[in-house]
């Protein structure tokens, strides 16, 4: 990824910048094998809405669009104040209750670093989504919807 | 986890191979465990169990009971991380990459000098780089575990260095046995 990529892929994400958090969907996969049963998060979907100036009736709120975020190619972690709030590395029940409160949180703006594509995701407070690419594919480990391509 | 040691505190290497000394926390952060390495030469490098990454430095030694692969005279490895191994603007391998290519990136360690390896605070994310402009960049994946990364001297005494302390292994009590 260049650096141009990078500010590309920055600019392209603008429309959720001012959104909040209106649904967390945390993928935890649980595996059975012999002798082993690991609980991985699998992947992270983020929906956002903004608050309308003037409600629509009993509309309040305009679904803006989403975040995925694909935990088996990128790391990712949740940094409050500098320091890890909880990591997809973490226990289920750290990552369940954590995530749990980013419910409401506003996203601020998205910082995207070449050449490896690693991307922090700023929201109010101060809190960052901290998302580091661990493979040498192009494709990224997130990606962004639109409410229309939700629909 | 628990590793031995642990209850021990705050102990770092100040003289890193011979000595330990009790540090006061503002101290710590200026122990580079990295340091010994710099200036070797990368040799037989592996991946492990996953994605688990072993580095290997200077000459390789004979293999011993139960080894699998030769050690060189330091080792340093890290486990529960996530890494990607970079050159100026290209991205070799990652953790989550599949085995062949993450074992194709780290092949590309092998010969290099180890230049240089700094630690970042408070994540305990790290960034070792080797000649060539070979990057090899590490990223915690978890708020519970202490260690990030684990070295072997050339007289087989294990370091453990974690986002606010590293501290020698002291040897299990069946070891401590003339």
């Amino acid at each position: 990824m260049t650096q141009n990529d990078a500010h590309v892929l920055q600019e392209s994400s603008k429309f959720l910048w001012n959104s909040k958090i209106a649904r967390v969907v945390v993928n935890v996969q649980h595996r059975f094998e012999d002798g082993y049963e690991p609980s991985d998060l699998d992947s992270l979907h983020l929906e956002f809405r903004q608050l309308l100036s003037t409600p629509e009736g009993r509309k309040k709120y305009r679904e803006v669009g989403s975040l995925w975020i694909d935990t088996c190619t990128c790391g990712l972690r949740l940094e409050l104040a500098g320091q890890i709030a909880v990591a997809c590395g973490d226990s289920t029940e750290k990552v369940l209750a954590r995530f749990k409160q980013l419910v409401g949180k506003m996203l601020v703006r998205v910082n995207v670093t070449s050449p490896g594509g690693d991307t922090e995701f700023v929201f109010e407070d101060g809190m960052i989504f901290r998302c580091f690419s661990a493979t040498s594919h192009a494709r990224l480990s997130w990606r962004l919807s639109t409410a229309d391509q939700l629909a | 986890m628990l590793w031995p040691g642990r209850s021990l505190g705050r102990f770092v290497p100040s003289r890193w191979r011979l000595k330990l000394q009790w540090l006061r926390p503002a101290m710590i952060a200026h122990t580079n465990l990295f340091t010994p390495l710099a200036g070797q030469t990368a040799q037989g490098c592996w991946l492990g169990y996953g994605s688990t990454l072993f580095l290997e430095f200077g000459p390789p030694r004979p293999l011993r009971e139960r080894e699998t692969h030769p050690r060189g005279e330091f080792g340093l490895w890290c486990e529960h991380i996530e890494w990607r191994i970079e050159q100026r603007d290209r991205i070799l391998a990652g953790s989550e990459d599949d085995r062949a290519t993450m074992e194709s990136g780290i092949k590309q360690i092998d010969g290099k000098t180890f230049v240089s390896g700094e630690v970042f605070q408070p994540s305990g994310d790290s960034i070792l780089m080797f000649s060539d402009d070979l990057a090899l960049r590490t990223f915690v994946i978890s708020s519970e575990e202490d260690v990030r990364w684990s070295l072997r001297d050339r007289e087989g005494k294990y370091f453990h260095l974690g986002p606010d302390r590293a501290y020698r292994e002291e040897p299990a009590p069946s070891q401590r046995l003339p």
